[in-house]
C-alpha cells in the first residue's frame, strides 16, 4: 500500500513538471511570436516610392460591422484599387458586435498575425491594448507614409490618442465635441405651452414635468434608468478621470487641475436634492432605482423628457439632428443645449484604427490607412459599396442608397476620416464642414489626452465601485433622501478608499502636466 | 376491497393532476415564447405578453431569415457537426475508456491519472487558441468545430466506470471461445454498454448542437458559421443596428423582444427530437455509471 502511494506521488510530480514545462513552452512561443516583426522605418523608403517597386503583400484588416451579403464584391473592388496604388490586397474581416471584443482579446493575447484593427476607448479597449504593447507606435510611420491622414485631424485632437507620449491609433475623424442638454416631446411641449427655448438649467424643466404629471396619466414625466446616471459630469462643469462614476474629477474651469470628489460637491448635493423633490412629486417612476432597461418604454414614447441628453446642436439651430430619439420613439422631440459642446478624451478617442505589433508590413498598413483617410474612392466604397449596384450618385458628393442591395454597414466611424464620406439620402444637409468647424472651435477639456492608469489603486476602485452600485441609483433617481443617505454614501466611499484613488489621480495628473507642460 | 380500489383510483387522479399541473408549468413558457415571437413589437410594449398574440405577425421571423442569409447553411453545418461529432466522440471515448477499465492494461493508472489531471488543470484559453490556430492550423475549417470536444475527461471516467460493471467472466468466456480483443469489444461489450453510449451521445449531441464558442473563436468564414453563432450574431447586430440607426437619424422598424423569441424557437430546432429517443437510456446510464464495485 505504502509503495503504491509513493509510486503515485511520483507520477503526480512527473505530471506536474510535464504540465508546467508545456505551459512554459506554449507561453514562450506566444511571446516570441509577438516580438518577431519589428517595423523597419527606413528613411529612404519614402512615400514617393512607386507601387511597382513594392513587393505584393496581403493585409488583414479586422473591424466591427454587421454582416453584409455583398461583402466579397466590395473586397474585390477594393483590392483592384489597392493593388494599383500600393500593390497590396486587403482581406476585410468584418466581425459582429457580439464577437469582436472577445475575438480581438484572444488574437492579441496569442500574438496572432494581423495588420489593422478597429479600436476605441469603449470597445476593444485602445488604452489598455496600447499600454500592454499590442499596437505599434505610429508617429514616425504616419509622418512618413500618411501625411494627409495626419493633417486631416486637428492637432489638438491627436493629443487624445497619445499613450505614454506615443500615438498608437489613427483617429477616425468625426464629430468629437458634445454638449449636454435636455429633450422634450414636441407634442407635449406644444400642448402645455412649455417654453423649451429658454431652458438654461435642468431645474427649468420643472413646470413641464408638473404639467405632464397632471395632464398625462399614461406618461412618465422624466426618464431614468440605472444604465445612464442622470448626474452628468460635463453638465455640471466637471470632466471625469477614468470611469466617470469613480470618485475623483476635475473642474473644467479650474486651471490648477485639482482632483475633487464629485459626490462631495455642492453641485451633486443640489442635483440630488432637486431630484428627490421631483421623485416625491411623482415625476419619476416609483421603481425608478431598479429600472435597468428603458428600451421597450421608449418604443411607446412613455417618457415626456430625457436629461441629460448628449447633443451637438439643439432645435434652435438649423443643424439639429432631430432624429436620435425620434427613430427610437417615433415621435418628434425638441432638443435644447445647456452646456457648450467640448472635446473630451473619451469623445476624441471614440474611434481609432491601430496597426498590430504582429503586423509584418506596418509600412504598407500605414499606406492603406492613408488611402482610407484621404481617398474618397476607397472610403466611400467601404461605406456605401459599388456605384449603380449599391448606390446611385445624385450630386458631386451626394448619393442615394439602393434599398436592400446587400451592402450598407452603417459604420462610417470605422472607415477613416468622415470628412470625405459622401452625403446620403438620410442626411438633409452636408454636415461635414459644420462638425469640422465645431470640433475646431469647441473648447477642449483641460485634461484631453490624459489617461488614468488604474493599476496602482485597482482594489480601491473595485471597493468604491461596490459602494457606488449600492447607493448611486437610489440617490440619483431621487428615491433616497439626500439629507440622510448622502453623508452615509460619502463616508462609505472614504472607508472604501476614495481618498487614495483621488490622491493617485492627482499624482498621475501632476506627472502628466509636467511632461506635457500644461 | 371496493374501498381500496377507489383509494388507488383517487390516488391516481391526484398524482395525475399534480403531473398535469407540473407539465403545464413546463409547457406554458415555451408556448409563451412561441406566441411572443409571433406578436407585434408595439403591442408587447404597450400591453405586455399574452398567450395568444394580440396582433399576429411573422415580422420577427422574416427579419431573422433576411438578416441571416445563410440560415439554412448554418443549420446544415450544425447538423453535420452534431451527427459526425456525436458519432466520433462516442467512438473515441469508448476506445479510450474501455482499455482503461481492463485491469490487464499496463500503465493503466498513469494514463488514467493523465486523463483525470486535465479535469483539474489546463493551459487556459490563450495557449489552447495558439495550439489550434498556429500548430494544428485548424482555423476556419469545419473540423475545428468537432475535434476540440471529441474527448472529455468526465465522459471517459463515466464510461470507464460503466465498463467496469461488466463482469470479467463474460470476457473470459468469450476468450475461451476464441474471440480476439476487437471481437470481444464489438460483439460482447458494446451491446451490453448501449445505455452508457446513449448517455454520452445525448450529452455530446446537445453540447455540439448548442455550441457557439468554438465558432466564435475559430471561424471567420460566415459560410461555416454554426447555427447558434449565427443566431447570436443576428441578435447582437440587431441591438447595434438599432443604436447606430438612431445615431444616423434613420427611422427603421426593428424587432426587439419578438426577434429574441423567434431566435429562441429557431435555436431549439430538431435537437428536441433527440430527447425522446435517447432519454430512456439516460437515467439508467447515469446511475449505472455511478455505482462502483
Amino acid at each position: 500500500m505504502k509503495k503504491r502511494r509513493s509510486i503515485r506521488s511520483k507520477w503526480v510530480s512527473l505530471a506536474l513538471v510535464g504540465a508546467f514545462s508545456i505551459t512554459a513552452l506554449l507561453s514562450g512561443c506566444g511571446a516570441d511570436k509577438q516580438n518577431t516583426p519589428s517595423p523597419t522605418s527606413d528613411p529612404n523608403a519614402a512615400t514617393s516610392e512607386s507601387p511597382d517597386s513594392l513587393a505584393p503583400v496581403e493585409l488583414s484588416y479586422y473591424y466591427v460591422a454587421p454582416p453584409q451579403k455583398n461583402q466579397q464584391a466590395i473586397e474585390d473592388a477594393l483590392n483592384v484599387i489597392t493593388k494599383e496604388k500600393i500593390n497590396a490586397t486587403v482581406k476585410l474581416n468584418a466581425l459582429d458586435f457580439g464577437n469582436y471584443e472577445q475575438k480581438m482579446t484572444v488574437m492579441i493575447a496569442s500574438g496572432e498575425k494581423f495588420d489593422l484593427a478597429f479600436t476605441a476607448s469603449w470597445f476593444n479597449n485602445y488604452f489598455a491594448n496600447a499600454a500592454k504593447g499590442a499596437f505599434l507606435p505610429l508617429d514616425d510611420l504616419m509622418d512618413q507614409y500618411a501625411p494627409l491622414t495626419k493633417s486631416g485631424v486637428p492637432a489638438k485632437i491627436w493629443e487624445a490618442a497619445r499613450v505614454n507620449g506615443n500615438i498608437y491609433g489613427v483617429i477616425n475623424y468625426q464629430t468629437m465635441a458634445a454638449g449636454q442638454g435636455i429633450s422634450v416631446q414636441k407634442e407635449l411641449a406644444d400642448k402645455y405651452n412649455f417654453d423649451w427655448k429658454s431652458v438654461t438649467k435642468q431645474s427649468d424643466l420643472e413646470v413641464y414635468l408638473e404639467a405632464v404629471k397632471n395632464g398625462e396619466p399614461n406618461k412618465v414625466p422624466l426618464e431614468y434608468s440605472t444604465a445612464s446616471d442622470l448626474f452628468n459630469l460635463n453638465m455640471h462643469g466637471f470632466d471625469g478621470i477614468g470611469d466617470a462614476k469613480s470618485p475623483g474629477v476635475i473642474s473644467l474651469v479650474d486651471s490648477d487641475l485639482k482632483v475633487v470628489n464629485q459626490y462631495e460637491s455642492e453641485e451633486y448635493k443640489g442635483f440630488i436634492t432637486m431630484l428627490h423633490d421631483w421623485y416625491e412629486k411623482g415625476y419619476l417612476r416609483k421603481d425608478a432605482a431598479t429600472v435597468k432597461d428603458v428600451s421597450s418604454d421608449r418604443k411607446v414614447a412613455k417618457y415626456a423628457a430625457v436629461m441629460p441628453a448628449g447633443l451637438d446642436y439643439d432645435s434652435t439651430s438649423p443643424y439639429d439632428a432631430q432624429g436620435k430619439l425620434k427613430s427610437i420613439t417615433s415621435v418628434e422631440w425638441y432638443d435644447k443645449l445647456i452646456t457648450k459642446p467640448i472635446v473630451t478624451t473619451s469623445l476624441a478617442s471614440a474611434t481609432l484604427t491601430a496597426i498590430s505589433k504582429t503586423s509584418e508590413n506596418p509600412e504598407r498598413a500605414m499606406m492603406f490607412i492613408e488611402l482610407l483617410n484621404s481617398d474618397p474612392e476607397v472610403s466611400n466604397l467601404l461605406n456605401y459599396g459599388i456605384e449603380d449596384v449599391n448606390y446611385k450618385k445624385v450630386g458631386e458628393n451626394k448619393i442615394e442608397q439602393i434599398k436592400d442591395s446587400g451592402y450598407d454597414p452603417v459604420v462610417p466611424w470605422v472607415f477613416g476620416n468622415n470628412m470625405i464620406v459622401w452625403q446620403n439620402q438620410n442626411e438633409e444637409q452636408n454636415m461635414t464642414t459644420v462638425w469640422d468647424e465645431l470640433n475646431k472651435t469647441a473648447d477642449v477639456s483641460p485634461i484631453l489626452g490624459f489617461t488614468f492608469d488604474v493599476e496602482p489603486v485597482k482594489s480601491e476602485i473595485a471597493q468604491t465601485q461596490a459602494v457606488i452600485d449600492q447607493y448611486l441609483a437610489a440617490l440619483s433617481s431621487g428615491t433616497a433622501d439626500p439629507e440622510k443617505v448622502l453623508p452615509e454614501f460619502v463616508a462609505k466611499l472614504k472607508t472604501a478608499g476614495s481618498e487614495k484613488i483621488i490622491a493617485e489621480k492627482q499624482k498621475q495628473l501632476d506627472a502628466w502636466r509636467q511632461v506635457n507642460g500644461k | 376491497m371496493i374501498k381500496k380500489s377507489s383509494n388507488i383510483f383517487s390516488g391516481q387522479i391526484i398524482s395525475n393532476i399534480i403531473l398535469a399541473v407540473f407539465s403545464l408549468f413546463c409547457i406554458l413558457p415555451l408556448v409563451l415564447v412561441f406566441s411572443i415571437s409571433l406578436s407585434d413589437e408595439r403591442s408587447i410594449a404597450s400591453s405586455g405578453y399574452s398567450l395568444i398574440p394580440e396582433n399576429f405577425t411573422w415580422f420577427a421571423y422574416e427579419y431573422v431569415m433576411n438578416s441571416a442569409d445563410s440560415l439554412f447553411r448554418a443549420y446544415g453545418v450544425t447538423i453535420f457537426v452534431t451527427v459526425v461529432g456525436t458519432v466520433l466522440s462516442v467512438i473515441v471515448t469508448a476506445l479510450l475508456s474501455y482499455p482503461l477499465s481492463r485491469s490487464e492494461l499496463r500503465f493503466r493508472r498513469p494514463v488514467l491519472f493523465y486523463v483525470f489531471f486535465t479535469m483539474l488543470f489546463n493551459g487556459g484559453l490563450v495557449p489552447w487558441y495558439i495550439l489550434i490556430t498556429q500548430y494544428l492550423h485548424m482555423k476556419d475549417q469545419i473540423f475545428v468545430l468537432i475535434v476540440p470536444y471529441l474527448v472529455s475527461a468526465w465522459n471517459v471516467l463515466l464510461m470507464r466506470n460503466f465498463f467496469r460493471t461488466i463482469p470479467e467472466s463474460i470476457m473470459e468466456s468469450a476468450r475461451i471461445d476464441g474471440a480476439g480483443e476487437w471481437r470481444i469489444f464489438f460483439k460482447i461489450v458494446s451491446p451490453l454498454s448501449l445505455p452508457s453510449f446513449a448517455t454520452i451521445a445525448l450529452l455530446n449531441s446537445i453540447a455540439y448542437w448548442n455550441d457557439w464558442w468554438l465558432g466564435l473563436l475559430f471561424i471567420e468564414n460566415r459560410n461555416l458559421f454554426p447555427l447558434q453563432l449565427l443566431l447570436q450574431s443576428v441578435l447582437s447586430n440587431l441591438d447595434a443596428l438599432a443604436a447606430f440607426s438612431a445615431a444616423r437619424n434613420i427611422v427603421v422598424e426593428l424587432p426587439g423582444e419578438t426577434a429574441r423569441m423567434a431566435l429562441c424557437i429557431l435555436a431549439i430546432g430538431p435537437i428536441i427530437i433527440a430527447y425522446p429517443f435517447l432519454q430512456r437510456y439516460f437515467v439508467k446510464g447515469l446511475s449505472v455509471g455511478a455505482v462502483k464495485e
